[in-house]
């Protein structure tokens, strides 16, 4: 599954990741596992307001990302 | 009319777009409209010689349009244009026209607000500002989710 990554949280992942993923698992999960490999800064993830999409829709934690899914994990959002 | 949503890596004209906005208002009572542009210091007053604006390829132009369309509904306003930029800006340079026709002010100035208010919290774009002294992340505010959260 690939994996995208928008504003700060480029700085600890950069901007995509292939991670490999054999049974499907919520974004929730995602973002622990995630963590566990990014000890350094991964901890950004918690932070509620960033926001993950799959496709062209934003998600909420327990939406279920399976393989094949286009995953994106977004950075506080800013216009204007 | 209806609502007008674009993202552009070129530089927004304000003349241009308030030019267009008239023709458009034509037989309506009021136009406002609201520009945005790059500060040239930091918040603690570093100098700022470039904001980047960084989006996503489908997500931003869709807040954009869904910005402006709920803009459209909830102040019941004929027009509502949207044009914002992404990529590198200097300082002074215009990042964002809003503009409204509506029968009445009211609604206008309204309808205005409320679209900035949710641009500077919902619009898909990561701002960065580069300086002498470094790149900064901007993320919107506490004052700023305020603004977003009066109307709700």
């Amino acid at each position: 599954m690939k994996i995208f990554f928008f504003g700060k949280l480029r700085d600890a992942f950069g901007s995509e990741l292939e991670v490999p993923l054999a049974d499907s698992l919520s974004v929730a999960d995602l973002r622990h596992r995630l963590i566990a490999d990014f000890p350094e800064g991964g901890e950004a993830l918690l932070d509620q307001r960033v926001r993950a999409y799959v496709g062209a829709s934003l998600v909420s934690d327990i939406h279920k990302v399976a393989a094949g899914d286009e995953v994106g994990f977004m950075s506080p959002v800013s216009g204007g | 009319m209806g609502v007008d949503a674009r993202l552009q890596l070129e530089r927004v004209d304000p003349s241009a777009e308030l030019a267009k906005l008239l023709d458009r208002a034509a037989g309506y009572g009021a136009a406002v409209t609201f520009v945005g542009t790059a500060r040239p210091r930091t918040k603690e007053g570093k100098p700022v010689e470039l904001i980047v604006l960084e989006h996503h390829s489908r997500l931003t132009l869709q807040s954009l349009e869904e910005i402006a369309a709920d803009g459209a509904t909830r102040f019941s306003v004929d027009h509502i244009t949207v044009v914002h930029r992404y990529g590198d800006i200097l300082p002074g340079e215009p990042i964002v026209f809003v503009g409204v026709c509506s029968l009445h002010r009211r609604a206008a100035f309204e309808a205005a607000d409320y679209v900035m208010d949710r641009l500077k919290t919902e619009a898909v774009f990561w701002k960065r500002e580069e300086g002498p002294s470094g790149a900064n992340w901007i993320e919107p505010t506490e004052a700023d989710y305020a603004d977003r959260d009066r109307w709700e």
